[in-house]
């Protein structure tokens, strides 16, 4: 029976390996590093930018900037963009620490250090657990007698639950009319302060609170203070609640940045310091999304190698090229599984990448305006007797300034892809003139013709696949792929059965011997 | 409509049945696994097989002279002032029977071409220098002309060609002959032998060299499509020297699978005209029988079992007629 594929066992071995890898890589990134594998091609993502402006007189200047590493739902990142300052960051005890240092002129600076927050529905899970209940210190037996007696106007019986008890304080601690209020907060004053004391009231009837300070993730929010809010620890659970209406709050955009003693911006040497944090919101790639997330897992050999760690303009290139494999794999099968015959084997990649820059239409078009005006000019060459040398410099000349005209013609007529013609690869053209006007002169125009079209037909399944955004994603994201891609070129290989256009051009064979002979 | 397109195509077992051979395990499993790359200068570089070829006493024909450089060109009017005969120029490492010019006649400042067209010095010397820069060389690259002494073909084939000289193809696999056919030039193929330009392949049963069907472009044919000459009717002579000849060739180049072209000149009888690595398939649709069963019957057996080239073609032509 039929012998199609003839793979000995280093083939196979080869192959299995190279999937295996492929796929151990593709699991090790989806679940492990929560890459997304087939995503909506656009996702939000949200920038903290901090800012800190100051003054000083001249002199070393020391600042740090400790956010945390995860937040419920998002990871975090963070680059400076500041110059002038030396910069580094590290990790300790679940923070990004960012230190900038240097030696400052005088007048006002500012150190920018911009955060992107990447989405991730695992990141963040388990709080810092709150502290069990100390007893509360007042400052004096007067403070302690009002905390008494504000507690048990709001609580006669003392058994109210959390969930009742803690958004009755927070709303009548606003209430100035109450002398024990005035007495606990005799300076009206809100924010930390106002929940720490907040707290002190909870831990008298032993619930366990306290304070955590963040930003609202709200698009545009220019300059955002930091807002203060109660956490407190009843049925299993942390709850949050807005000490300014007293409701507990979930899912609002709040963005807890330190709790308790922690401090956001630590600097030495400056007078003045001012912290600001803007919010903004953008919308990135699926691609690019992968892209942070693999720049946020540091000493990964594998994300090494993927290039995670490249500048982005490098990684921009690098998305182009991550695609070519799967159209040589088209003219792979083009050539061996389909058996048609193409002008140059790589001749369609390179011609479908620069369709890639210039569009489909305005590609096709001027691929075929400048093949065909360089057949008619390398006819005319033909009757000069050149060296072959020669002669096809003079092709690749030519087509320069069929290129050149092309653009101003485009240009002139208001046609705005007149430039994508230089795009083209020059000397892929002048072979490709130079191979069909042999091919004219010796088997035909119609030959010539057809296997011109044979090539440009090969073009577009190699267009559309390096075209697709979806794909380009995916192997931006995953390059390993390439190594599939590899693995199914080895597999053609190893392929012994016939061609499609085989089963035509053979089928007389299977066919009774005609009569006529 | 779906059924009528499917139906110009075979299905890939009954090609497998009827021991087709395809493109794809030509080149993997003949090519690629019995023709050394470092052998394959012997066939392509036309000069060397024609060196090989007489110190094996293969009879080939015979050479005027090798023009390598440009300024030898003008030198090709003193290799052939004092023959009278035509001539044959072609590129040394030349494939498909491109950029050969053959010379029927000349005199003074006037070459006559094979199709009667008269050309003047400075167009042989275009060819020429055309050759040289490597215009009809695999991959381009800098070639020399050769020149060769006109084969006289035999009037046996007289009416069977247009132009060109019919040449006898012969499949040799390990020594043995396992198919044959005989080209004939045409109009549409430009007095050129090669099958996918259109000219003519009539499959030779090797038992006696007696035509089993005739193609063109694939399609059966009856008649010659220039000359009418019912093609039925051809016989080669000296059939069994054919094959012998090119069962010889394995013992001079260590190539396992290769393409003989032979030509039978009146005087000399069949005479070696190239040699080809890479032969085509079309060959099976000449012979409506497939390749691969009468090649795998061949690697069944035992290298040593018919050590001379006349037992190898007489077991070839018991086998497969």
């Amino acid at each position: 029976m039929l012998r199609v594929f003839a793979p000995d066992r280093r083939i196979v071995l080869l192959v299995s390996a190279l999937v295996l890898i492929a796929l151990s890589i593709l699991y090790f990134k989806v679940h492990v590093l929560k890459f997304t594998l087939l995503p909506s091609p656009e996702t939000e993502l949200w920038l903290l930018e901090c800012r800190v402006k100051f003054e000083t007189p001249g002199g070393p200047v020391r600042a740090s900037i400790s956010m945390p590493e995860e937040v419920p739902g998002y990871f975090l990142t963070g680059v400076s963009t500041t110059p002038g300052f030396r910069f580094d960051s590290e990790e300790r005890d679940g923070r990004l620490i960012a230190n900038w240092s240097g030696t400052a002129d005088g007048g006002t600076h500012t150190i920018l250090y911009q955060m992107r927050l990447i989405p991730d529905r695992h990141a963040g899970r388990i709080a810092d657990p709150i502290e069990p209940v100390r007893k509360p210190v007042w400052s004096d037996g007067i403070t302690a007698a009002a905390a008494e007696a504000f507690l048990k106007q709001l609580d006669p019986g003392g058994r109210a639950k959390p969930e009742v008890l803690i958004p009755r304080v927070l709303k009548e601690l606003h209430n100035r009319n109450l002398p024990s209020v005035r007495t606990l907060l005799p300076e009206n004053r809100q924010g930390a302060h106002f929940v720490r004391i907040a707290g002190k009231l909870l831990a008298m009837r032993g619930i366990p609170s306290r304070l955590v300070e963040g930003i609202y993730l709200v698009d545009g929010r220019r300059r955002q203070m930091l807002s203060a809010q109660l956490e407190a620890f009843y049925g299993n659970r942390i709850h949050r609640f807005d000490p300014l209406t007293g409701k507990l709050r979930t899912a609002d955009g709040f963005l807890p940045l330190r709790n308790g003693d922690t401090s956001l911006l630590e600097i030495q040497g400056v007078r003045n310091p001012k912290f600001h944090i803007s919010v903004l919101k953008t919308s990135v790639t699926a691609a690019n999304l992968n892209q942070l997330r693999g720049s946020l897992v540091r000493h990964s050999w594998i994300l090494d190698l993927s290039g995670f760690n490249l500048p982005l303009e490098e990684q921009n290139l690098f998305k182009q090229i991550a695609m070519l494999p799967l159209a040589i794999l088209v003219i792979v099968i083009i050539r061996n599984l389909i058996g048609l015959q193409t002008m140059g084997t790589f001749m369609p990649v390179l011609i479908s990448l620069a369709f890639l820059d210039t569009g489909l239409t305005a590609g096709i078009i001027s691929f075929v305006l400048i093949i065909s005006i360089g057949l008619l000019i390398r006819s005319c060459l033909t009757k000069l007797n050149l060296l072959m040398v020669p002669r096809i410099s003079a092709v690749v000349i030519l087509v320069i300034l069929l290129m050149k005209i092309m653009s101003v013609i485009a240009y002139t007529f208001g046609f705005t892809h007149g430039q994508a013609v230089t795009y083209f690869p020059l000397i892929i053209l002048a072979w490709t003139i130079e191979r069909s006007s042999m091919i004219w002169e010796e088997d035909g125009p119609r030959v010539a013709v057809r296997q011109l079209l044979v090539s440009l037909l090969a073009c577009l399944p190699c267009y559309l696949l390096m075209s697709n955004a979806t794909l380009q994603c995916f192997f931006f994201s995953f390059p390993e792929m390439n190594l599939i891609v590899l693995a199914l070129i080895l597999l053609i290989g190893v392929y012994t059965g016939y061609r499609l256009t085989e089963l035509k051009r053979f089928r007389p064979l299977v066919l009774p011997c005609s009569e006529k002979f | 409509m779906l059924g009528k397109i499917l139906k110009q195509f075979a299905s890939p077992s009954a090609l497998a049945r009827a021991g087709v051979l395809s493109m794809n395990r030509r080149n993997r499993d003949f090519i690629m696994k019995y023709n050394l790359r470092r052998y394959y200068p012997m066939v392509d570089d036309k000069l060397r097989t024609k060196t090989l070829a007489e110190q094996f006493g293969v009879p080939v024909a015979p050479l005027i002279g090798a023009i390598r450089c440009q300024y030898e060109v003008k030198q090709f009017e003193n290799m052939i002032r004092n023959r009278s005969g035509g001539f044959v120029i072609k590129p040394g490492h030349g494939s498909g029977g491109r950029g050969i010019l053959v010379i029927r006649r000349h005199s003074g400042n006037s070459f006559e071409k094979n199709d009667g067209t008269l050309l003047d010095r400075v167009q042989i010397h275009r060819v020429i220098t055309d050759i040289l820069s490597g215009l009809y060389s695999l991959g381009g690259q800098v070639d020399y002309a050769l020149l060769e002494e006109c084969i006289d073909f035999s009037d046996v084939f007289r009416n069977y060609s247009y132009q060109g000289i019919p040449d006898v193809r012969v499949i040799v696999f390990r020594g043995y002959p396992v198919m044959a056919m005989i080209r004939l030039a045409t109009k549409q193929s430009d007095g050129r032998a090669n099958l996918h330009q259109g000219a003519v392949g009539i499959g030779l049963s090797l038992r006696n060299g007696v035509p089993r069907m005739a193609v063109q472009f694939n399609q059966p044919v009856s008649r010659h499509p220039d000359t009418g000459v019912p093609l039925r009717d051809l016989r080669v002579p000296f059939w069994k020297e054919h094959l012998e000849l090119a069962a010889r060739c394995a013992d001079m180049i260590q190539l396992g699978y290769f393409g003989a072209d032979i030509v039978l000149d009146r005087k000399r009888g069949p005479l070696l005209l190239e040699l080809n690595a890479r032969p085509g398939l079309a060959i099976q649709i000449a012979n409506h029988a497939g390749l691969a069963a009468r090649l795998e019957r061949i690697e069944q057996l035992d290298p040593a079992s018919h050590p001379t080239p006349e037992e190898r073609v007489a077991f070839a032509r018991e086998q497969f007629a």
